[in-house]
Formats: structure tokens, C-alpha cells, sequence
């Protein structure tokens, strides 16, 4: 910031012009195409904004103010439509004029910069860069923005912008009530997030017991998937073991298998009438049917052992390499103390693998407050509940998101829940970042 | 010594056979819907593990009767899609994890932070959005559409390719520079050369994206039938008025879908460990 | 910082699509008129079996108007899914599309749905089939044809004297292998049924009052308290459509409660032994009442963006009229709402399924139409889900139906304006 008022206090008529005409420094220093460049940007830009920019982003303050209406048209004996204002649209195009706008004033400010660099390299007699040697630094010294380019085009476009278009929903009346074309919605503030998470509302009174139990569930998930998998690995790795390729095939086999149709049909084996419980009850292991997907709490158990079957393969996977590079010794030397092999797992095992497996661990967790699949195939989020407002007991915040979008059209608290499930996620990620690099130091393995 | 010998092999025995039913658990799944696909009475539901009768009409019907169900174009869209997807996605990842393991620049530190960030949203929250940006272009419920939003991201996840660039030794790069190559032509000619591991484990990731997204392909297609993916029109197979008929078709379907993707995920498995883990060890 | 030509390309190509964008509507309507004929495009969405029927309707449809060139296509979207379809984009929705009757309201508010001026609509169908498709007065939607569910039984299990009522069936000992009688009732298109013979109503008497529902009152408690016992005897079965149908084909299954959908599957597994009648009695209240269905209607309407608002309705109302409606009746036993056909006892009693929905058609209610009804569904499915698990008890169901009401006219809106 500060080079770009510095060229301008100190730059020279030309350079300073080159703030309101982009390149007008570079086309009169003998940098012709550049400056062609830049100007045309800039005309590009101003074209853009005149002809629907500016209005885009005028209509913000309000998102729209002309209802859809009809007119009767005796002639042709039908209504006529009178198209308008659609807020959603509105909204999406003013968010887009304003990244349009950032990105110009990003090159405006680089323009500038190089206009007064451009100044000076001239006054200390040297050439200006040909465009081609310039293009040239674009493999080399600039590589970075060559290869970064797409890469973060597409993330802008088919990331950030709907990102920052739906962040903004949140603090808007976008809900069934209002939806376009036929209804305009508009900007309401924090009413959203204040009658999600006053306890004593109708949003409220689900939100919190669904909170409660996707963070019982994400803790329960990971860490069961991650201990269990890890004893699954070491009981393959085992000395005597063999055929250890064919087991971890089988295991591997489930990942291989898409999620919604191993899900699926879980859900069809674990049926109330299903196989296994006809089994069951054929081996006379129980009399009447177990409710495997339709009790609460065994429901909530169920899709976590269900988990397991998708997640321990990964984990067995990813902590058998590790577990076979454990220096030998340290066992060695830990027998001669006498240690058990439980103290042997505990003391040594675990604190290896969790040392090199610590930020997997974090984005499991994270991975699994937003765990969508297994709740949506395997539960629908049921068994349903009079207590919760459009949601189920096993249901998680993404999975509720999802239903209140695609099932009711709250759209905005829909966003409201997508924006807190973000903040819960970050907090977390945070702290446990910050304890796995201080853990780090500590640590002498590695 | 003999003593210790013989309760190791006790252990043992109890390992494998607990192992062995650890191993009909999971394998129990995916019995069952290969023995639904070879199943000859329809039906969605039956309270019974074994068909009753077997045929291979299921797979047959799948792949020839397109009236209903037009599978082989579903397949071939999602195949058409995947491979352009896994290309671009790869092209993505690569530069980005390289970019980010081997070249200094000012804005590198807050770019990682961002993706680290964009990464803790739900997913398909925005979807919604997406679906607008894409019509604002005029690409909504085209395969192109697909192609872009399965492959626009995936620059965000390039932490596993930057772990592993992290342990190619940069002396070789050194020397290269000394001799007064390029950067652009040190990522080609030197480092991508012998990156060959994680480019097929990026590529393979990416492939099997397309063919089981259920989520974003439905809002993106919406009513556009001809460019279904397979996720789609096996899922359009499990609505009350098929169910009935083509469930067992739905299970071939799955079948066929899974099989190419298990083989890639097995012979690959090593890529991903060191992918997942790579990164971390070397801190 | 230059990160020059990169932003620059990426300006140029976003601005240059956002202006080919917008300009496309201006070429459109240059589309000279060379030929004299009018082109017009027309899209129809319909649910998938029905794709046969409607590509044939439409065939004849275009041979008896050759004074226009007509394309119209048929895409699929099942009448559950169109609201969903159609909200998430109005302006790439159908032009003429089909549409169950409680999605109505949502539509309407939506602003998706074309008013219907043509006279002819409310006087040739039936006042339920009119007041399904009405929102404050006006007509939005053609009604194609009527739909409730009954019951489906095994002849070879029960006689036609025995499915006249439900406790005749439960009574009957039919050996263990056998389970009398299915319904789903953790659903509440089902369940609703033994609140409405017990003399409930759901938002109000015309349904369209969203504070009111008296499922909690006596009554309620009446109908709850028959579901319990219903729920806990040893011959009832709570089963899906998936599950019915594998009941009939193994012979296991005496009665069940399902709709149109069905039939085919089911008269395929019983063959000669298949029995279709209207649903059964129940003793409530010590009295003998028919159960009460919930119907709808499905309803075509026309999108109120349409580019060809005259032939967009011209095709709802061909897709709609009497022929069509007889086209489908015979074709795919969808239940008229044409009053003449409907009337028309010898060509319906021709079939068994249609003969059957007319019949519980006398005892049904119709389907509200209010968009509070998408509270409904939720809490009936949890009600019903608690009396299958045994945590809904004759002792607490007054406080469970309390919460279930509750729930039903539960708006997140006024709890927001308390909030404050």
C-alpha cells in the first residue's frame, strides 16, 4: 500500500496519470503492449461497470424493490407476466461486480507501482523489459503466478464466489417466505443467528441437541476409528502372521466400494425386518426384532459402528506403513524393563503413531462433524423426533443444513448453520494445531 | 524356548481366527450385492441372505435396455467426465502443491492459510451458488459443468502432493539452476519426471470423484436425462415406481461401477499412505 | 504486485460471458419470422412411467394443430420432485409440468405457477380436483387425475365380507406365518387416516387455517389409542411399499393399505387371488366409521415464465381434458377428475384398482393445500414411530399428541419475532 502512494507523491506527471489511465506510463516508455494491455483492462472494466456494475452493486442496499406482478390482457384472455426484481440474482451479480472490482483495483494498484518503477528505471538510463523477456520471467522468476493462475480462477469462481454469495444469505430473509422470482428477500442482520441459537426457539431447541450430538459423534467416530484401526493393523503386522496382503485386501476392498451403495444396503440388511434380524431371530438370539435404525440410542450406536466399517480400513491403511518403521529397539529395551505389552502400546506405539498421524487426525475429525453420507444414506437422519424442528435424532448440522435447503428452502438458516458449523470447525482446528506443534517440540521422535 | 514357541502359536490361532471373522464382516457387504445383482426375483426387499434363484439378465437388461434406463450413456458420460476431470485436477493439484513446496513468494503463507480455511465449510452449502455462477455462464446441466465443478476445487487439496514435493531433494533443482535452467523447466523436465507416484495417485483420486458425487451432479443436471452420471440413474433406479423392478439392476449397476475403482484403489493403495503420511513425517 | 496479465484475462473472459450473456435475449426475439408458421418450444416434465403415455399424447396433440411448428419435449421429473426441481430454477423449469396437489402453495408464493383464465377447467372437473388447484379464488393448475390409497388383499386369506372391516380382520386366524394386515403408519399420508375418522381435522375445517389441529383433543386420543392397540397386536405390520409388495409375492401378507402404484406388482404376485376394495371400518367411539383417506390430486401447471403462455396453456389443458384423462385411465388406472368421466360407473367399474380408489373416494378428505402442511410430515412420521418402539403408551400419549400438534404448527418465524 504504501509503494502505491509513494508513486504517486513521488512520481512524475506521466506516472501519476497512469492512476486514472492504466498504462499510460508504460505506452510512453516504450513498453507499448503492456500498456495496451493495462488500458484495455481498464476500458474493459469501466464498460463493464457502466453498462451493469454499478447498478449491480446499487441494488445490494436492498436486493430488489419491484415484485413479480401479472396483468390481465383481455385480448389474449391470459395474464401477463411483469417480470420483477429476483434478490437472488441481484445478490449473486453485486457479489460478482465487487470481485470484479477487487480484482481491478488490484491491477490498478500494480499498474501503478510499475508505472513509477518504470519512471525510475528509465531515469537511471536503463532499457525498459522488452514484453517479451517480461512474458520469459513468467517460466522462471514468476513461475508461481503462471502455475497458481487456473488453479485459483477456479477456486474463485466455483468457491469463494458462492462461498461469500452464501455467507451473506445468512444475514438475509431467504427462507420459504421469500423466494424468487415470486417474492423479493432482503437484508435482516443477525435475526438468522439469534433465533438459532436462543435456546428457547424453534431453531434453537434443535440446534443445540444436534450440535451436542455431531461433537459426540465426531469424537466417538474418530477416535474408535482410529484405535481400533490401528489394533487392526498391528494384529495383521503381527510376527507369524501370514497372508497379510490378502487380509489388508479385504479390508481395502470396502473403500473401493462406492458409499451410497455400501450404505444403502446396510440399511436394507440392518431393517427391522431385514436379513439380520430375521437371522437373529431364526438363531433365537432374541425374540422380537432389534430396532437397529429406528431407537435413538441405537440408532446413534449403529451408524457409529457402521463407521467403523468404512474408517478402520483407512486407518489400518495409513498406520501400517508407520507402525513397521517403529525402531525395534525401543520394544527391545522396554521388555527388559518389563514392560507388558499393554504398557508397550501405550508407553510407545501410540505416542509414535499419533505423533506422525496428528494433523490426519485433525482433518478426520473436522471430516466427520461434516460427515454427510453415512447419516443421509445410511438413517436419513431418523429415527424422527417431535422434539427437533425438520430434523432426527441421528441427524448431524451438515446433514440438517442439507435437509432445510433441498427439503423446505430455508435458505438462510441454512447458511446460518453452515457458518456456525465453520466457526466450531476453526475454533477447533486452531487450539488442536496449535497443541500438536507445541506437542511436536517436546517430542524427540521424528 | 519351546514353551514360548508354542503359546506364540496359540496367540496365533486366536489372531487368525479372529482376523478371519473381522474379514466375513466386511466382506459380508459386498457379498450381498454382488448376490443381489446375480438375483433372480426383483424386489428391493428380502429377508433373506441367499437369492432363490440366479441369472445374469440383471447385467444384461442393464447394459442392452435403454427405454428406461440408458446406463451405457450414463456410463460413458461419467467416464468422459472423469477422465477430462482427472486430467485438469491433476494438472491443478501438481502446480499447486509445487508451487507451494518449492517456490518463494510473498503471498505464499496467507494462500495456504485461505485453502486451509475454504477447506472448513461445508461443501454444499453453496451449492446453490454454483449452480448460478454456472448458469451465468451458460454451462448449467451440461457435462462441461460437471467437468469444471469436480475439478475447480481440487487446488484446494494439494497438501498431499506438497508433502510428498517436500521430500524430492532440491539438489538437483540447485544444479539445474546453476546451469541456468529455467523454473518452468525445472518442473517439467526435472521434478514432475520424477514425481511419477503422485501423479498417478492424483490422478486416481480425482478419477473416481465423478462416479460417486450424488449430491452436486443432481443440482447441476437437474432434468438433463442424457448427461445423468451413474451415481444419477442408479439413484433414479431406487425411486418408489422402480424400486421394485430394477433394484437388482441397481445392485448390477453398482457392481459394474465398483469394480474398475477397486482395482485402482488396491494397485495404488501404497500412494495413498505415503500421500496421506508423507507430508506429516517430514513435519 | 502484478499479477497483470492473469487478472486481466480473467476480467476480459467474465466480462465478455457476462455481456454474451444478457445479449443473448435480445437475439432471441429477433428470430425473423421467415417461415409464416410460429415455432414453438414447449418443455413438459412428467414422471418417468408415465413418459409412454404423455409422448403419446403429445403426438396427437401436435397432428391436430398443424398451423404451428411445435417442438415439445419430454423430460422426467416425477410429480413428488417438481417443487424441488422448480424452485431451485423457474426459469429452466418445464413450461408445462405435473405436480402433486400439496406442493401447491409453495409453488404459488414462488411466484412459478401461470394463473388458469380458461372457464372450461372448473366446470368440467370435480369441486374437490377445483379446490386442490385453488389458492384465494383462483384456479393455478389443470387437475389430471385424483389419488388416495385402499386396500389390497389376498383373496385366497380373506372374503370379500371380511375386508369390510378392520377388527374382522385382525380377528381372523389365519395361522403364524401370516401378518393380517400392513399399513405404514409412521407416515402420515397413512396415519392421518385414524385421526380424521375420529372426527379430527388438520388446519381447520377447510384445511387451510394454519393454527389449527386437533389431534391432541379427545378425539385425537381415541384414534392414537386404536393405533397403539393396532401397533401391538401380533397380526399388524407396519410396512413400506417395498415391503408390501414382498409380502404379497411370498404369500405372507393377508391385507395391506398402499395406492395406484402398486397394482401391477401386486396382482402379478396373488394373480386370480388379487382383491382390491376401499379401506375398512374401524370401531371407534363404538362405532362402525370407514377409515378416512387423505387424497390429492395431481395437477399440471404452467410455468409463469414461459415464453409461449398461449400453447403452454393450450397443451396443459389438451394434457388435461377428457380424452386425455380417459388416456390415462385406461393406460396407467389414474382416477379421473373429469366430472362426465368420473360419473361414468361402466367404464370405471371396468377396472377393479380405479373402481376402488372411486369408492374410498366418498370417505376421503382432501389434502390440504396450505404450505404449513411440509410441518406435517416430519412430526407424524416421529409420532408414528414412537407408537411402533413403544415410547408413545396409552399413558402418555395426551402429552405426545400435545408435542406432535405442536410441532405441526410450529412456524420458525413468530418464534423469531419473540425472540426479540
Amino acid at each position: 500500500m504504501k509503494q502505491f502512494f509513494n508513486a504517486f507523491i513521488k512520481g512524475d506527471l506521466l506516472t501519476r496519470l497512469s492512476f486514472f489511465i492504466l498504462g499510460l506510463s508504460n505506452i510512453f516508455r516504450g513498453q507499448i503492449i503492456k500498456g495496451l494491455l493495462f488500458l484495455s483492462t481498464e476500458i474493459a472494466y469501466l464498460y463493464y461497470m457502466f453498462s451493469y456494475g454499478f447498478s449491480a452493486i446499487g441494488k445490494l442496499r436492498n436486493l430488489g424493490t419491484v415484485k413479480q406482478g401479472w396483468v390481465y390482457d383481455e385480448n389474449r384472455g391470459i395474464d401477463v407476466l411483469q417480470p420483477g426484481d429476483n434478490s437472488m440474482l441481484i445478490l449473486l451479480y453485486g457479489v460478482f461486480a465487487i470481485f470484479i472490482t477487487i480484482a481491478f483495483l488490484m491491477i490498478l494498484k500494480s499498474s501503478a507501482t510499475q508505472a513509477f518503477e518504470l519512471e525510475k528505471e528509465i531515469r537511471r538510463g536503463k532499457k525498459p523489459l522488452s514484453f517479451y523477456k517480461e512474458i520469459a520471467q513468467y517460466t522462471d522468476s514468476k513461475l508461481h503466478r503462471t502455475l497458481l493462475f487456473l488453479p485459483v480462477i477456479g477456486v474463485v469462481v466455483l468457491t469463494v464466489l458462492p462461498l461469500v454469495f452464501m455467507i451473506l444469505i445468512a444475514f438475509t430473509n431467504f427462507d420459504r417466505d421469500h423466494q424468487p422470482p415470486g417474492n423479493l428477500f432482503t437484508w435482516v442482520g443477525l435475526e438468522n443467528f439469534k433465533a438459532m441459537l436462543s435456546s428457547g426457539s424453534t431453531l434453537g431447541k434443535t440446534f443445540f441437541p444436534v450440535l451436542g450430538w455431531t461433537l459426540v459423534w465426531a469424537t466417538l467416530a474418530t477416535s474408535l476409528n482410529y484405535i481400533l484401526g490401528m489394533l487392526l493393523a498391528m494384529l495383521i503386522n503381527k510376527k507369524g502372521i501370514r497372508i497379510k496382503g490378502f487380509y489388508r485386501t479385504i479390508f481395502i476392498l470396502s473403500i473401493a466400494i462406492p458409499q451410497f451403495v455400501s450404505l444403502l444396503v446396510m440399511r436394507n440388511i440392518l431393517d427391522d425386518d431385514g436379513p439380520l434380524n430375521v437371522l437373529l431371530q431364526k438363531a433365537g438370539f432374541v425374540t422380537e426384532y432389534v430396532p437397529f435404525l429406528t431407537d435413538t440410542t441405537l440408532a446413534r450406536i449403529t451408524v457409529i459402528i457402521i463407521n467403523l466399517w468404512i474408517g478402520i480400513p483407512y486407518t489400518m491403511l495409513i498406520t501400517t506403513g508407520i507402525l513397521m518403521n517403529i525402531p525395534e529397539d525401543l520394544y527391545e529395551s522396554a521388555r527388559i524393563d518389563g514392560a507388558t505389552p499393554v504398557t508397550q502400546y501405550f508407553r510407545i506405539t501410540l505416542p509414535y503413531v499419533f505423533f506422525v498421524t496428528a494433523p490426519y487426525l485433525i482433518t478426520q475429525f473436522i471430516g466427520n462433524i461434516n460427515n454427510f453420507n453415512i447419516i443421509y444414506f445410511l438413517t436419513r437422519g431418523g429415527p424422527a423426533t417431535l422434539d427437533y424442528y425438520q430434523a432426527g435424532k441421528t441427524d448431524l448440522l451438515v446433514t440438517w443444513l442439507y435437509k432445510l435447503t433441498v427439503g423446505s428452502k430455508d435458505y438462510s438458516y441454512a447458511s446460518t448453520i453452515g457458518i456456525l458449523v465453520f466457526v466450531i470447525s476453526a475454533v477447533f482446528s486452531l487450539i488442536a494445531y496449535r497443541r500438536t506443534s507445541s506437542y511436536k517440540n517436546e517430542e524427540e521422535f521424528g | 524356548m519351546k514353551k514360548m514357541s508354542s503359546r506364540r502359536k496359540a496367540v496365533n490361532a486366536v489372531v487368525y481366527v479372529f482376523l478371519s471373522v473381522l474379514a466375513l464382516i466386511w466382506i459380508l457387504p459386498i457379498l450381498w450385492v454382488i448376490l443381489t445383482s446375480f438375483r433372480e426375483e426383483t424386489g428391493s426387499f428380502t429377508p433373506y441372505f441367499l437369492p432363490k434363484g440366479y441369472t445374469i439378465n440383471n447385467y444384461i437388461n442393464l447394459l442392452t435396455d435403454n427405454t428406461t434406463f440408458d446406463f451405457t450413456r450414463w456410463f460413458s458420460n461419467t467416464l468422459l467426465v472423469s477422465v477430462v476431470t482427472c486430467i485438469t485436477s491433476t494438472f491443478f493439484v501438481l502446480s499447486v502443491s509445487y508451487t507451494m513446496s518449492r517456490l518463494r513468494f510473498r503471498s505464499r503463507k496467507p494462500l495456504m492459510n485461505i485453502a486451509l480455511i475454504l477447506g472448513m465449510f461445508p461443501g454444499f452449502m453453496s451449492m446453490i451458488a454454483v449452480y448460478y455462477v454456472l448458469k451465468a455462464f451458460g454451462i448449467e446441466q451440461s457435462l462441461l459443468a460437471l467437468i469444471l465443478v469436480y475439478s475447480a476445487g481440487t487446488g484446494l487439496g494439494f497438501y498431499v502432493a506438497k508433502g510428498f514435493f517436500d521430500t524430492v531433494p532440491r539438489a538437483l533443482d540447485e544444479a539445474a539452476m546453476l546451469d541456468g535452467a529455467s523454473r518452468g523447466r525445472i518442473f517439467w523436465k526435472i521434478t514432475l519426471p520424477m514425481s511419477k507416484p503422485i501423479i498417478i495417485y492424483t490422478l486416481l483420486t480425482s478419477f473416481t470423484a465423478p462416479w460417486i458425487d450424488y449430491i452436486f451432479a443432481s443440482v447441476i443436471m437437474g432434468d438433463n436425462y442424457e448427461n445423468y452420471t451413474v451415481a444419477l440413474g442408479l439413484f433414479k433406479m431406487l425411486e418408489k415406481e422402480f424400486i421394485h423392478n430394477y433394484y437388482t439392476q441397481f445392485a448390477a449397476g453398482a457392481v459394474i461401477v465398483s469394480i474398475p475403482i477397486a482395482i485402482l484403489f488396491i494397485s495404488t493403495q501404497k500412494f495413498y499412505v505415503g500421500g496421506v503420511t508423507g507430508g506429516s513425517v517430514k513435519g | 504486485m502484478k499479477k497483470f496479465t492473469a487478472v486481466f484475462i480473467t476480467l476480459a473472459l467474465v466480462i465478455l460471458t457476462f455481456a454474451a450473456c444478457t445479449n443473448k435475449n435480445v437475439s432471441e426475439n429477433n428470430n425473423g419470422n421467415v417461415d409464416q408458421k410460429k415455432t414453438v418450444t414447449l418443455r413438459v416434465w412428467g414422471a418417468q412411467d408415465d413418459k409412454e403415455m404423455l409422448t403419446k399424447l403429445i403426438d396427437d396433440f401436435k397432428k391436430t394443430r398443424t398451423n404451428k411448428n411445435w417442438d415439445i419435449k419430454i423430460s422426467v421429473v416425477g410429480e413428488d420432485d417438481a417443487a424441488t426441481e422448480i424452485l431451485k430454477d423457474v426459469s429452466a423449469a418445464a413450461d408445462v409440468f405435473s405436480f402433486a396437489s400439496d406442493q401447491i402453495a409453495t409453488l404459488k408464493k414462488a411466484g412459478a405457477l401461470y394463473r388458469v383464465t380458461n372457464t372450461d377447467v372448473k366446470t368440467r372437473n370435480s369441486p374437490a380436483a377445483i379446490s386442490a388447484a385453488t389458492i384465494d379464488n383462483e384456479i393455478y393448475a389443470y387437475p389430471a387425475s385424483s389419488d388416495t390409497f385402499f386396500l389390497y388383499y389376498d383373496k385366497a386369506i380373506f372374503s370379500e365380507e371380511e375386508v369390510k372391516s378392520l377388527e374382522k380382520i385382525m380377528a381372523k386366524n389365519t395361522g403364524d406365518r401370516i401378518t393380517n394386515f400392513a399399513m405404514k403408519i409412521d407416515d402420515g399420508w397413512y396415519s392421518s387416516s385414524f385421526f380424521f375418522t375420529a372426527g379430527c381435522t388438520l388446519f381447520g375445517k377447510d384445511g387451510t387455517d394454519k393454527t389449527q389441529c386437533d389431534f391432541n383433543s379427545e378425539k385425537g386420543v381415541k384414534a392414537a389409542n386404536y393405533m397403539i392397540d393396532l401397533a401391538n397386536n401380533k397380526k399388524f405390520a407396519n410396512l413400506d411399499d417395498a415391503k408390501i409388495k414382498a409380502g404379497f409375492k411370498a404369500r405372507t401378507l393377508g391385507a395391506a393399505v398402499s395406492g395406484t402404484w402398486n397394482a401391477a406388482d401386486i396382482k402379478l404376485s396373488l394373480g386370480d387371488d388379487f382383491g382390491v376394495t376401499k379401506l375398512p371400518t374401524i370401531r371407534i367411539d363404538s362405532e362402525d366409521r370407514n377409515l378416512v383417506s387423505m387424497a390429492n390430486f395431481k395437477l399440471c401447471g404452467v410455468n409463469a415464465q414461459t415464453k409461449f403462455p398461449e400453447e403452454a396453456h393450450e397443451l396443459a389443458n389438451y394434457l388435461t381434458d377428457r380424452a386425455a384423462q380417459e388416456t390415462r385411465f385406461r393406460t396407467r388406472n389414474y382416477a379421473p377428475t373429469h366430472t362426465e368421466l368420473a360419473g361414468d360407473k361402466d367404464t370405471l367399474s371396468s377396472n377393479d384398482v380405479v373402481a376402488a380408489l372411486t369408492a374410498q373416494s366418498m370417505h376421503s378428505i382432501l389434502q390440504t393445500s396450505i404450505d404449513q402442511i411440509s410441518n406435517f410430515w416430519t412430526p407424524a412420521e416421529a409420532f408414528g414411530t414412537g407408537i411402533i418402539n413403544g415410547t408413545v403408551t396409552k399413558d402418555n400419549v395426551k402429552e405426545k399428541l400435545d408435542a406432535f400438534v405442536k410441532a405441526v404448527l410450529a412456524s420458525v418465524k413468530e418464534e423469531e419475532n419473540n425472540a426479540e
